[in-house]
């Protein structure tokens, strides 16, 4: 048996062993380097960078024009009825989704982590909507509400508590209560995952403490389980509010914005200008403003609620 | 030889000998009889007559071709092609007959309608775009000429019959539609155009003789209809969905009203005008009466299919929808039907019209592909006369606009639709087809939707999406000095084809 590699092994293991941490660490930066400078450079600077470009410049797919436009795109979203329905319209969803989504995601993981039996079926159960791809749920939502044809209409129907049909879609308030329940019926399991996650963190010390001192369950909750499951809540409702500002998936398949463009999210506003108009400066200049939005809000969550963890830390 | 095997060589001869027969039946050339069966044609058609052991168009250009010497030069070569997604069961019918004359592999990709134009347009210019040939609506074909090969040398070379097509579809292939002249970039393919469709025990349920023939009919017939139609009937339903289908139907409104897309001969945006409107609030009326079907507003083509061929509508407006006559596809296949030009509008300026063009396709040949002469051949033969007819009467969505057919009576017996579709042609409002056509349709659409919908009247609405037309105009240079392209004098076809007043329908033929 050749033992000179296994002693060069050992050597080089040794030599590693006696290097300063700060040299591996170097060494590590250096090995990730052309990975991160790959995904930097091809997946976030180039596409973002040439975005920003683009929203400067009209320029039409349709007929291959382009020409410098300066601020024009920016200061006509901000003055184009259109774009801003579909702000207000984004927000309006994305708040009642997010309060929903939270309120529910909360009280049924409280559920859940209690010791009950059958309590791990019902998590598998209540984890599925997350497995729907988000625009088969748009199509699921559209023959469940579909004029005529609606299953929630006939069901309402024969249980006595509406006579005729709803016309869902055809209402601008049905029409958003429609979408909403969409997105909760989808995305309330990712609350519930992320809150059962920092529940299963508390130790049960903590509960036991609680029941020393009578403490009552409402103000366990207050007191203990709040603020301790309050980052990864924050979290999950920062990626929650983060895809809510984007939603589009469900808007597509269900209503196309309609009626009254009272569904008109920024997201869809955005793919009608840049995908059916075609106007790529213009939807460019829409899709700056949304992700400004995204990242001042996310920078606020973070900065806020999550320097307070670094320093509770 | 022992008994057994004597019997399985008989049976294995026998068989063989039955094949023989079978594919001795099956003619090389797509034939009619081989494709108009029971199964996709409903008894209502078959009884119309016999269908001819023969060819239908014996002289067509497919029988024309040296189909040996075709496979001799062009065997072997495998062309790649986009078909739209709803429609591609009609090349999918003839496919394994041309690879067997030509010689060539055929490869379809069918893409949905609803996205056609986007993936097309960025793999166009992104430079991916690697097939031979793609359909185009033609609206959207000024965008793509860029990209696409003129066909007038191949028309000439190959002796296409593009004449037999009738002219305002022919020009609605050139990069100048509706103005004469300027260079072909499509072989006409989908000659879809709009009529009223009507269920026959309806109307005379209300003691109708026919269908309506002006639009204060359909008011007073939706009315009638409303009192006697069984649950879940309902007098009308219209695409009306948030999408080009808004738009289409639309003009299948305002056109017949008066109204008009530019000021004539101008591309002075005029979608606001006095008719314009009215014909905006006569829809809204008429949902608000609920004499439309609940949620026609969110109804686009399938939709509206759906409805139909389920029997949930008295009347509606619809392309030939041949497919309803199909028992596979419908309920309603072997009922009567009235098939019949639109119904004139109301005002002073009303007049015939139907906004009967938006989907009619162009097949066209990608300019990068190296293989032209072969992918022209598979399109000619595509949009040869038999095939059209075949594709047209079994009801696969695609819809002939040759002259020869509807010249033929036999042809003509078996598609319930000819005459209705014949007698429109005359009243065809052609679609804009501009290069910034879709970002028109964008402005354009949200404001009709939101009229139909209740937002607001189409006095207040129209106005403001007419003013951001005429900006987008200006935008293009369509208002300048120097428009891209020169201005039709008229959309309607009446007015521009004079040779069309003179379109008579009779015994059975166009004539």
């Amino acid at each position: 048996m050749d033992l000179s590699n296994v002693t060069r092994y050992q050597s080089a293991v040794a030599v590693e062993a006696a290097a300063p941490p700060v040299v591996i660490k170097r060494r590590g930066y250096l090995l990730i380097w052309p990975a991160f400078l790959y995904l930097l450079a091809f997946l976030i600077v180039y596409p973002f960078g040439y975005n920003v470009y683009q929203s400067f410049f009209e320029y039409s797919m349709l007929t291959d024009t382009s020409w410098f436009a300066g601020l024009k795109n920016y200061v006509g979203l901000f003055t184009s009825p259109e774009y801003l329905n579909s702000v207000w319209v984004g927000s309006l969803i994305a708040f009642f989704c997010l309060a929903i989504e939270t309120l529910l995601g909360l009280s049924i993981a409280l559920v859940l982590n209690q010791n009950f039996k059958g309590k791990v079926l019902a998590r598998i159960l209540l984890i599925l909507p997350l497995g729907t791809i988000p625009v088969i749920n748009g199509y699921m939502f559209n023959i469940l509400f579909f004029p005529n044809a609606s299953v929630v209409d006939h069901i309402l129907n024969i249980l006595g508590i509406i006579n005729g049909p709803m016309n869902w879609l055809q209402d601008p308030i049905k029409a958003r209560i429609v979408i909403i329940a969409m997105d909760v019926w989808q995305w309330t399991s990712f609350m519930i995952i992320m809150i059962l996650a920092g529940l299963s963190a508390i130790p049960e010390s903590f509960y036991e403490l609680a029941k020393l001192d009578n403490m009552s369950t409402w103000k366990t909750f207050w007191r203990i389980t709040l603020p301790k499951i309050k980052f990864p809540l924050a979290l999950a409702m920062l990626i929650r509010a983060m895809d809510l500002l984007k939603f589009f998936d469900g808007v597509y398949a269900l209503t196309k914005g309609g009626p009254q463009s009272a569904t008109e999210t920024v997201s869809f506003y955005i793919y009608r200008i840049g995908f059916k108009a075609f106007n790529v400066g213009y939807a460019s200049a829409g899709s700056i403003i949304v992700w400004a939005i995204i990242w001042v809000m996310s920078f606020i969550v973070i900065s806020k609620v999550f320097a307070a963890k670094e320093k509770a830390v | 030889m022992k008994p057994r095997n004597v019997a399985i060589s008989a049976v294995v001869m026998m068989l063989l000998l039955i094949a023989g027969m079978v594919s001795a039946e099956m003619a090389p050339l797509p034939r009619s009889k081989d494709y108009l069966t029971p199964k996709v044609v409903s008894p209502i058609i078959l009884k119309a007559g016999t269908i001819p052991d023969e060819y239908i168009f014996p002289d067509d250009w497919v029988k024309k071709q040296d189909w040996d010497a075709i496979r001799q030069k062009y065997g072997g070569t495998t062309l790649d092609i986009i078909f739209e997604g709803t429609d591609i069961g009609a090349p999918l019918m003839t496919k394994e007959q041309f690879e067997k004359m030509s010689g060539m592999k055929l490869n379809f990709t069918g893409v949905p309608n609803q996205v056609q134009m986007q993936k097309l347009l960025v793999s166009f210019a992104t430079g991916s775009a690697a097939f031979d040939v793609t359909v185009v609506l033609t609206p959207n074909l000024p965008v793509f000429i860029r990209f696409l090969e003129p066909l007038d040398d191949l028309i000439k070379k190959w002796g296409y019959d593009f004449d037999d097509f009738f002219p305002h579809f022919q020009s609605l292939m050139t990069d100048t539609p509706l103005v004469p002249g300027g260079k072909v970039y499509g072989l006409p393919n989908d000659y879809d155009q709009h009529f009223w469709h009507s269920r026959k025990q309806f109307l005379d349920e209300i003691g109708a003789g026919g269908p309506p023939k002006t639009f204060d009919e359909v008011v007073d017939y939706s009315k009638k209809l409303k009192g006697v139609l069984p649950d879940g009937v309902f007098p009308t339903g219209f695409m009306m969905s948030r999408d080009l289908f808004a738009w289409e139907s639309f003009w299948d409104f305002a056109a017949p009203f008066g109204a008009d897309y530019f000021k004539p001969g101008t591309w002075e945006p005029d979608m606001a005008s006095a008719e314009a409107v009215q014909a905006a609030n006569f829809i809204r009326d008429m949902i608000v009466d609920g004499y439309t079907a609940p949620g026609s507003t969110t109804w686009d083509y399938a939709r509206q299919l759906e409805a139909w061929n389920n029997g949930k509508l008295a009347m509606c407006i619809q392309y030939p929808i041949q497919e309803s006559y199909n028992p596979q596809m419908s309920k309603i296949a072997d009922e009567e039907r009235y098939h019949s030009v639109m119904p004139k509008g109301i005002g002073p300026k009303a007049r015939t019209a139907t906004h009967g063009t938006f989907t009619n396709v162009a097949l066209a040949m990608n300019k990068m592909s190296k293989k032209k002469d072969a992918a022209f051949l598979w399109m000619a033969f595509n949009n040869s006369t038999e095939v059209q007819y075949i594709y047209t009467v079994t009801g696969t969505g695609i819809d002939y606009g040759r002259k020869s057919i509807f010249a033929d009576k036999t042809a003509n017996m078996f598609y319930p639709n000819a005459q209705a579709s014949y007698e429109t042609i005359p009243y065809i409002y052609n679609d804009i087809q501009i290069a910034p056509g879709p970002e028109i349709f964008e402005v354009m659409i949200p404001a009709i939707h939101d009229v139909w919908t209740g937002k607001g009247k189409a006095e207040e609405i129209l106005p403001k999406a007419n003013q951001q037309v005429h900006e987008i105009m200006k935008k293009y240079g369509y208002l300048g000095d120097k428009p891209p392209v020169p201005a039709p004098k008229s959309f309607w076809s009446w007015e521009l084809y004079p040779e069309y007043h003179n379109l008579k329908w009779a015994d059975g033929v166009g004539q």
